[in-house]
């Protein structure tokens, strides 16, 4: 005779899973023998269910568990029409997400905005033409444009013109030596408070093998964040998980110079588990 | 009559049996039936069998055939019977040579548009906040989902996982009635 006196109770992941048949050897058989006794077990796996269907329509399943899903989830009637019921309702109501996305993104869309900063490529553009020819030594001028937090370089210092130069007349700058750390300089410090309008330019013909970012956090605790780097329409470019170690008060995160071409760019970084979102603005020329 | 009409009738009759078997009470032995065959299906599923359907209707069979010669004798829950008949059927189809390893069926667009179809009349049949809590649930994409969610449940005074619970269950009621529309409209075609 069986009671209800000794069921196990199982969390919410132990019905995902079994769900995903991820259960094994005694757990699985327990789970079963519950799931036939205990109607309120039933209730939450179905629940579960739904959830996963909803979870693989909005593809926030990853890895293993995608992996699990399509191997052993898809294979009833019933679990595919609720995949199919997932989708439309994610399709009924997602657009009114991307609405407000796009209404986010506006400022970049609105034909002023585009003439102005069209202008203002020009502008740079010349300046930088006018400044090779004036003085072709300061083609390094567009690292200024980077915000680094790389350790400031001394200035050049202008050699002084020996009284008795041999060479009458030879402008010598003497220019300082390179700095021993190149990749530095393509270290960029984004901070959540500056505006897109105001959001640092990195120069792409500047940058080695990597852009190397740096956002800067509110607090300095450890935490584990999922850092995206997306175009100004919101089309994903690159994603990763980043944890900080306490006592950070910012995080790094590498893209490869091979994913940014000239445009404007945002990185959505949120944080695990809370979801407290924080978005960081870029330029790339 | 025929073996095969023999068959048929000799099936009607067991299964009917069955029921009674389960719950004097029609009704309740209906539910009670469909219950048993979701789980069978749920746990033929986890264990990775790709024909959990089948398996699980060759359970039930087998168990309505036997209960002329357990009724009188058995005692307990009588879910628990097809739970020990479905591991002897899972058994033999674990000894049964592979074939090819069966895929899902491909998307079928028709189906899709119906499903479509019929999920707007189930919205349309919730109530206005079943309604609200639906859409909003569903609205946000995948990284503005959690932020909302939060303003949601913080609106209806409700913490987020009865949040989640409220929103599933909603949407486990329009399953139903997508699943009963899906149906109807296969009869009507």
């Amino acid at each position: 005779m069986i009671t209800n006196l000794h069921q196990p109770k199982f969390s919410d992941a132990a019905i995902r899973r079994f769900l995903l048949g991820q259960l094994r050897g005694n757990d699985l058989s327990a789970f079963e023998r519950a799931l036939f006794c205990d109607s309120s077990l039933e209730q939450r796996t179905r629940l579960e269910e739904i959830a996963l269907a909803d979870d693989y329509a909005t593809r926030r399943l990853r890895d293993k568990n995608l992996n699990a899903f399509i191997q052993t989830f898809r294979f009833t009637a019933a679990r595919r029409n609720q995949i199919e019921v997932s989708m439309s309702l994610n399709e009924c109501f997602a657009p009114r997400a991307e609405a407000h996305r796009a209404e986010k993104s506006l400022t970049f869309k609105h034909p002023v905005w585009r003439w102005a900063l069209a202008a203002m490529i020009l502008i740079m553009l010349f300046a930088t033409v006018w400044l090779v020819m004036k003085e072709p030594q300061m083609v390094k001028v567009p690292r200024r444009f980077l915000h680094s937090n790389a350790p400031v370089t001394p200035t050049p210092e202008v050699a002084h013109h020996a009284e008795h130069a041999t060479e009458p007349g030879a402008h010598r700058d003497e220019l300082p030596p390179a700095p021993s750390h190149e990749a530095a300089l393509d270290v960029i410090v984004l901070d959540s408070a500056v505006s897109a309008e105001n959001a640092p330019t990195v120069t792409l013909a500047t940058l080695s093998d990597k852009c190397h970012l740096q956002l800067m956090l509110d607090g300095t605790s450890s935490a584990t964040f999922l850092a995206e780097l997306m175009t100004s329409r919101g089309e994903l470019v690159y994603s990763q998980e980043l944890t900080t170690a306490a006592g950070e008060n910012r995080i790094s995160f590498d893209v490869s110079r091979e994913r940014l071409v000239g445009g404007d760019y945002q990185v959505r970084l949120t944080r695990e588990p809370d979801g407290n979102l924080k978005t960081y603005y870029l330029r790339v020329r | 009559m025929s073996p095969a009409r023999q068959l048929k009738v000799l099936q009607k009759t067991d299964f009917d049996r069955l029921l009674l078997w389960l719950d004097p009470n029609p009704e309740h032995a209906g539910e009670l039936y469909e219950k048993i065959r979701w789980r069978l299906i749920a746990i033929l599923a986890s264990r990775g069998c790709c024909v959990p359907e089948e398996l699980a209707d060759e359970t039930i069979d087998r168990v309505a055939r036997r209960v002329t010669d357990i009724e009188a004798t058995y005692t307990g829950d009588k879910s628990l019977y097809f739970l020990g008949v479905m591991n002897n059927v899972h058994h033999e189809y674990l000894k049964r040579p592979r074939l090819a390893e069966l895929a899902p069926p491909p998307d079928d667009s028709v189906a899709k548009e119906q499903t479509y179809l019929c999920l707007d009349k189930c919205i349309e049949k919730l109530t206005p906040h079943a309604r609200e809590v639906i859409e909003q649930y569903y609205a946000a994409d995948r990284r503005a989902k959690i932020n909302l969610r939060k303003r949601i449940a913080t609106a209806l005074g409700i913490s987020n996982s009865n949040l989640r619970l409220r929103a599933l269950r909603i949407r486990a009621k329009l399953q139903v009635c997508i699943e009963r529309c899906l149906e109807a409209s296969q009869t009507a075609r």
